[in-house]
């Protein structure tokens, strides 16, 4: 939705603006968009301002841009409805009588920044954009946590194109890239705007185009803005390129604070069945897992099984780690032997562990143990399993306890920055358990290896290690975890809590079922079931019983 | 241990003014015997007691030395591992490398080319 602004009079051939917005909560009626679209209109321009999504009108939770990864975890793309909205918000416009289909301005602050190089490198109808503090390369979004939303980092963007690409793409098109230099929200001009600069300038300079390239930064007030300063730099670039040479055109604001409207004032009637991202993705899992029967005699269940162990390997692109134990350093915890470990994995990872036992002995049965919380909040159950004989593991996989990522950004956007860059933090997690499986039965003799799992984020790389690695890991044991990954959306769960499990097309192949259905005839023993748990694995039993195993997972 | 110890030989603590009857009283005042150890049943009841006391003693050393060994082990388990930001280190180094770099091209048909892809993926 949102609100068309046009001229007094309509002649000729008029330039178009489509005004995104960022993450401003009043959406379309911020002031400061108002004011630019009042103003275009005022120099004769065609200007829709466009409601964004999670903002204004369309604040509501289903609309939550973390909920944008519900839609990934069906296997539809998150992402695509953000395009699409700018896409058709930019077809309605140019259907406008008198809209001159040469002279296409995007622009916006923040968030709306972001739509703006987003829409403007990929759609060549954009002539023209000026996108104001809304991204960066992904190099200094990590550097400098600047890694904002979900659908800043989609899933795989990275494998195709980062920021500094979009940028480039722009050329020989006018652009102006605006920044603020003590920005209080994000991608300060200091650190942002340089290393933009340096991979387009080249490429705009391919087509004899370096003066259309342009930048400019903010210092009154210099914070997060799209003030005054920053509007009248733009209606300058606006008058440079689509207005050559006409000495009427206003470079300065001109004053409309009185033509401001509420909210209320610029409502948009919305349709009672309006559709957000939690409602899409509701839709899309009613009819998923796309095959979700499992075979029938035996011959086919092993070859269903080979099958889709490389599938669940390459959706979750689960790589295959070594795991090297270091810095051990064994000592006495009352009545119990500790060793404390780092197992350096792949290469990449360090994962701290504690090797625990009350009688150490070759070939142990052994646990390995993880939890959402960390190792630390494990207490009472690793007493329990060590008492109980087990040798064990306990330790911090990538993301969890002490392995948990702390810096100025909430932790949950590394794993989304993970997933842009084409790697699935859930496969990243059950390959470092494989790993230490692995380790465990080849350094240390040990034949029975299980996994112990506390909580539904650790439950799910566990049943995912479990799943791929046939050899190392005899099964798991898993509490509180989810029955079904459509619980995820029926829960309307999102990224913040749950980071890895919205691995994008999980659940358009597979859903816990037929995860269990791989590990088979190992046992995955859910924990205290539910009724759903009981519900969603019954058909479990028949499927061990084609192994020659009674056994349901959830009893 | 030997729980079934002479009763005797075991010095359990009375109550105040309780036990002078033991052995020969050198009062004429007659006091009514409150010791446990003078009749048959009594000294039964002793042992049993004393075993409880025992047992309960146990108990309470055993929980002590389970809810030393939990606060052990709790230590243990919070006690760092790691460097400090190491988990975001580690991150940082994972993804730089992994960022898709800029083609290097010097024309504009060179340009194009490499970029075409990205349009349509998007």
């Amino acid at each position: 939705m949102g609100i068309l602004y046009l001229p007094d009079r309509l002649e000729g051939l008029m330039p178009v603006a489509m005004n995104v917005n960022g993450h401003a909560p009043e959406g379309k009626a911020v002031n400061y968009k108002q004011l630019r679209s009042i103003n275009l209109a005022k120099r004769g321009m065609l200007v829709l301002n466009l409601e964004w999504f999670g903002m204004g009108q369309l604040r509501t939770p289903g609309f939550s841009h973390y909920r944008m990864n519900q839609l990934d975890l069906c296997g539809a793309s998150g992402l695509a409805p953000f395009y699409l909205a700018m896409q058709r918000g930019l077809d309605i416009a140019l259907a406008l009588a008198h809209a001159d289909s040469k002279r296409v301005v995007v622009s916006g602050l923040s968030g709306g920044g972001w739509q703006t190089v987003v829409i403007s490198s990929l759609d060549e109808r954009v002539t023209l954009a000026n996108p104001v503090a809304g991204y960066g390369s992904f190099r200094t979004n990590i550097l400098f946590d600047d890694m904002g939303d979900s659908e800043q980092a989609p899933s795989d963007m990275g494998l195709v194109a980062d920021y500094t690409h979009l940028t480039a793409l722009r050329a020989p098109r006018p652009t102006l890239l605006t920044y603020n230099a003590g920005d209080d929200c994000c991608f300060k001009s200091g650190h942002t705007l340089e290393p933009l600069l340096q991979t387009a300038r080249p490429v705009f300079a391919l087509y004899g185009a370096e003066d259309k390239l342009r930048s400019h930064v903010n210092h009154v007030p210099g914070t997060h803005n799209y003030e005054q300063e920053n509007r009248e730099k733009f209606y300058a670039f606006l008058g440079d390129f689509f207005y050559p040479g006409d000495k009427d055109f206003v470079r300065a604001e001109i004053p409309s604070e009185s033509e401001l409207k509420t909210a209320e004032e610029l409502g948009v009637p919305l349709p009672a069945d309006n559709l957000d991202f939690h409602r899409l993705a509701d839709n899309l899992a009613s009819q998923l897992p796309r095959e979700h029967a499992l075979p029938t005699d035996k011959a086919a269940a092993e070859s269903w099984q080979r099958l889709k162990r490389e599938q669940l390997l390459a959706v979750l692109k689960v790589p295959t780690y070594e795991a090297v134990s270091l810095a051990e350093k064994t000592g006495r915890s009352g009545a119990l032997q500790v060793t404390s470990r780092l197992f350096e994995i792949g290469g990449d990872w360090t994962v701290p562990a504690l090797d625990i036992t009350s009688h150490a002995e070759p070939g142990q049965k052994t646990a390995l143990v993880i939890g959402d919380a960390g190792r630390a909040a494990l207490v009472g159950q690793i007493d329990a399993l060590v008492q109980g004989g087990y040798r064990v593991v306990a330790f911090d996989p990538l993301l969890w306890g002490e392995s948990k990522v702390k810096a100025q950004d909430p932790d949950y956007l590394y794993p989304l920055f993970v997933a842009s860059i084409g790697e699935r933090p859930l496969g990243i997690q059950a390959a470092q358990l494989a790993a230490i499986a692995r380790w465990a039965r080849e350094n240390e003799s040990v034949e029975q290896v299980k996994i112990v799992a506390w909580g539904p984020r650790a439950s799910m790389a566990a049943l995912v290690a479990t799943a791929v690695e046939p050899t190392a890991i005899i099964g798991s044991e898993l509490f509180e975890s989810f029955s079904s990954l459509k619980e995820l959306i029926e829960q309307d769960k999102t990224v913040e809590s749950l980071p890895e499990l919205f691995a994008f097309g999980l659940l358009a192949e597979f859903d816990i079922r037929q995860i269990v259905a791989l590990a088979a005839p190992r046992p995955v023993i859910f924990k205290k079931p539910n009724d759903r748990a009981r519900r969603e694995l019954a058909p479990l039993e028949a499927w061990y019983g084609l192994f020659g195993v009674s056994f349901k997972p959830a009893n | 241990m030997r729980l079934h110890s002479k009763a005797s030989k075991v010095m359990l603590p009375l109550p105040l003014g309780e036990g002078q009857g033991e052995g020969a009283s050198h009062s004429a005042v007659h006091f009514p015997h409150p010791n446990p150890f003078q009749k048959e049943d009594g000294t039964a009841q002793n042992v049993a007691r004393l075993t409880w006391l025992l047992v309960l003693s146990l108990a309470i050393w055993s929980a002590q030395v389970r809810a030393d060994d939990l606060a052990q082990l709790k230590a243990a388990l919070e006690q760092p591992l790691l460097a400090p930001a190491q988990p975001l280190k580690e991150m940082r180094a994972f993804i730089e490398p992994r960022i898709i770099k800029m083609p290097q091209v010097t024309d504009r048909a060179q340009w194009e080319f490499c970029i075409c892809p990205i349009g349509s993926k998007a």
